[in-house]
């Protein structure tokens, strides 16, 4: 069993008032520290006795934060990368189709609603961000894909030049590089995915 | 084969000065005034090296009364083997030791 931490001053009365305020604050530094890393934080606090300079101690205590900060990341990825092993291995190509569905609806929302696009393809990646699901991110691509083939195949017919008047066109786009561009894409998407979740896995 | 990332000099002189003295066992700040190294940058390192075995830990009773007890470290055996390693690569070939896995991944 660990003696007795040195988060109390020194207790012979001889502790300067930086040395007072530097451990306050590296004090509330530890406190935010998690429970399992605790020990660290305390042998931060054990060693400000050893630091004579105000601004030593200051600069001491002030690296608590960073610890802290550090420490606190560090264990929210350790429960990410958790949940993202499970949840890949059941949901993985759930998720990539979710991406493509999203990837699809920004794009058609990019032809009526150019802002309520803007948003929602900013909130997909934030979402991904934040559930560090990047592998499946890939989907997307089916995403757009599809919505490629999509416009391809309604303008079947399109972007030919018009026998009945004198425009150069009936209007439309020619279907073909779109059905070209959407197949490609979609064939990437399944191809990267399948190649980014094997490397995520290892 | 798990990914490697590259080891900061940081580190580097974290284990150069640990491995100077290697039986012995050193305190948090003696470690910091060897190595140059901030309380912010150090104590990271220490944590993820005790994390990774690399590191012993152990809190020695305080000199005198009144004064708290202070956390010491040293290489454990397999850290000193690692670190005798990196440091015989060049600077550009050095490498960190792989994280382990999390629990229960693939």
């Amino acid at each position: 069993m660990r003696p007795a931490p040195g988060r109390q001053s020194r207790g012979d009365g001889r502790e300067s008032a930086a040395h007072r305020r530097a451990r306050a604050l590296l004090a509330r530094a530890v406190a935010r520290l998690p429970e399992e890393q605790h020990d660290w934080g305390e042998a931060m606090l054990a060693e400000l006795d050893q630091i004579t300079g105000r601004v030593g101690a200051l600069g001491w205590a002030l690296g608590g934060f960073r610890l802290t900060w550090l420490a606190r990341r560090q264990r929210r990825g350790r429960k990410g990368d958790a949940v993202m092993a499970i949840s890949r291995r059941r949901t993985g190509w759930s998720a990539a189709a979710l991406w493509a569905l999203w990837a699809a609806i920004t794009t058609l929302l990019v032809f009526e609603f150019p802002t309520a696009a803007i948003v929602f393809g900013l909130a997909g990646f934030g979402l991904a961000r934040f559930l560090r699901v990047w592998p499946e991110g890939v989907g997307a691509l089916g995403g757009a894909g599809a919505i490629c083939v999509l416009i391809g195949l309604l303008n079947l017919g399109g972007g030919q030049p018009c026998s009945s008047s004198r425009a150069s066109s009936c209007g439309g786009v020619a279907p073909l590089p779109l059905l070209i561009a959407g197949c490609l894409l979609i064939a990437a998407s399944v191809a990267l995915y399948s190649v980014t979740a094997r490397q995520a896995a290892r | 084969m798990p990914r490697r990332s590259h080891i900061s000099p940081q580190t580097v002189r974290l284990l150069q000065a640990l491995l100077a003295r290697p039986g012995q066992w050193h305190y948090g700040y003696e470690l910091s005034k060897q190595t140059g190294l901030s309380s912010g940058t150090l104590y990271p390192i220490l944590l993820r090296l005790a994390d990774q075995h690399l590191l012993e830990t152990r809190w020695e009773r305080p000199q005198r009364p009144g004064l708290p007890a202070r956390h010491t470290y040293r290489l454990t055996a397999d850290g000193r083997q690692l670190a005798i390693e990196r440091l015989a690569q060049p600077p550009a070939t050095r490498r960190a030791p792989a994280r382990p896995a999390p629990d229960g991944a693939a």
